[in-house]
């Protein structure tokens, strides 16, 4: 088996066959999937009468914190010691109309998961990992369409958004794209810090930034630990809008904060989003939301 | 039998039927190219058989833009890079679990094509992971290079590079051995 023809051949012809016991598994575990997943279209209409009652929770929840919010409005609007306001940062966020966030784990190179915002076109596109496959997927939120697609298929799941999650998109791509720990600033505890890193050995990681940290205690689910988080972003020294945010934590009893995930932030336009989207998922017609926006340059 | 187009539309109206019929036609297919990336057959009955549960869990959604064949391909490759990523891959021998054998398969032969088969094996499992895809999915799978470009979202030339590497390296490889 000397000659490259002859390996093309034994490569050609190697063929497994599977065990009849193997074939009895994977078709009775295949059969109750589809049988399950046959039934979970009935399922979902149950969904909504729960879905309704958690939103009349949430809006009790709002109520409670609408109350604290006075108190932080205050703390939060004070300058740190100089330089940029946590305020200025959402304000910063507010004018942002397309965007990518890519989120690490802190010892890989690799991203977890990028997402893509186009306020413009009212869509988001967030790549991840699913059943150990990296998958796209499109909230189509002008058609109410939830389009996916593993990367290397061309085959394209299509589905309505339901109106429970209709919302949460739609909250999620007018908000602050998930980048700052709240999407209020007036929800983060009373005993929260905001304070600039003056260290110029961390602002020269990424050159043309200020760092600020947020740090903050945050109590188990049980309540009985409590974690100090602390969230480190690099702010444009021109738009104060974030290049890169580290989240930290460390227990009470430890000195040392450690160090999980980071986030790279990168300001793309409405046209970047739209390829990425027809490269993926070929041409989908998204309307976005004022016609007076195709082809218009956005604002970063 | 049903063309593939039929039998996804069967399919998705949650047909047993049909999803019995894909899985005979494409189960051989799948399993010995998850066997040749992983070196184990253990391991490739898991990968075949997460892949069509959770092709039978999504029948009610798909759409097919590819054939049915490319789609089922690229679900084996890409949980069995998975696996890699995950280095949760136990080296078992390759024929312990599985029949393994030939098409060419000769009873005459068969002391000296089994030393063969175990040699190609063990070879194709010495050589990185995305040559070894190229060749299995080009030799075995009858894929086009074009094709294999399309799926793993990179230029035809760099299949074509790890195609003439990993061939290079198989060879390399086999002479060694064969020398022993």
């Amino acid at each position: 088996m000397n000659s490259a023809d002859n390996i093309e051949n034994a490569v050609e012809q190697l063929h497994i066959t599977t065990r009849p016991e193997t074939d009895k598994r994977i078709l009775d575990d295949a059969f109750a999937a589809l049988e399950k997943s046959g039934q979970r279209q009935s399922f979902q209409v149950g969904r909504s009468a729960r879905s309704k009652t958690l939103r009349i929770r949430i809006a009790e929840l709002a109520a409670v914190a609408a109350v604290i919010l006075v108190i932080f409005a205050l703390f939060f609007s004070a300058p740190a010691a100089k330089g940029v306001t946590l305020k200025q940062v959402y304000e910063a966020l507010g004018k942002v109309g397309n965007i990518c966030v890519s989120r690490f784990d802190a010892d890989e190179a690799e991203p977890y998961q990028q997402v893509w915002t186009s306020q413009t076109m009212n869509v988001m596109l967030i790549k991840g990992m699913r059943e150990g496959q990296v998958e796209y997927v499109l909230w189509d939120v002008p058609n109410r369409l939830k389009r996916s697609k593993f990367v290397f298929s061309d085959l394209v799941s299509i589905d309505g958004i339901s109106a429970d999650m209709f919302g949460k998109v739609q909250k999620s791509i007018t908000g602050t794209f998930g980048l700052v720990p709240f999407s209020d600033m007036n929800d983060a505890p009373e005993e929260s810090q905001w304070n600039r890193v003056e260290d110029p050995n961390v602002s020269a990681i990424v050159p043309g930034t200020e760092v600020y940290e947020l740090t903050w205690p945050q109590k188990s689910t049980a309540g009985t630990r409590i974690r100090f988080i602390k969230w480190r972003v690099f702010l444009d020294t021109v738009t104060n809008l974030p290049k890169r945010a580290e989240w930290y934590s460390k227990l009470k009893s430890e000195d040392k904060y450690k160090f999980s995930t980071f986030t790279v932030i990168t300001y793309t336009s409405e046209n970047q989003i739209r390829i990425l989207i027809r490269d993926e998922f070929g041409s989908v017609a998204l309307q976005p939301r004022d016609p007076g926006y195709i082809g218009t340059p956005p604002p970063y | 039998m049903l063309d593939d187009k039929h039998l996804i539309t069967e399919l998705k109206q949650g047909s047993k039927e049909a999803l019995r019929q894909i899985y005979m036609e494409y189960k051989d297919t799948l399993l010995t190219i998850a066997a040749s990336l992983l070196h184990d057959t253990y391991a490739a009955e898991d990968v075949l058989h997460d892949v069509f549960v959770s092709f039978a869990a999504g029948a009610g959604k798909l759409e097919l833009r590819v054939s049915l064949r490319s789609y089922l391909i690229s679900s084996v490759v890409n949980r069995v890079r998975d696996r890699f990523r995950k280095k949760k891959h136990y080296m078992v021998e390759l024929d312990k679990a599985g029949q393994i054998s030939s098409d060419s398969y000769n009873p005459e032969q068969s002391a000296v094509f089994a030393e063969h088969l175990q040699l190609l094996t063990d070879a194709l499992f010495q050589i990185p992971l995305e040559q070894r895809e190229t060749i299995i999915l080009h030799l075995n799978a009858g894929m086009k290079f074009k094709e294999i470009a399309r799926m793993q979202h990179i230029p035809i030339n760099t299949v074509q590079g790890r195609y003439r590497y990993g061939l290079d390296k198989l060879r390399t490889i086999l002479k060694r051995e064969s020398k022993k």
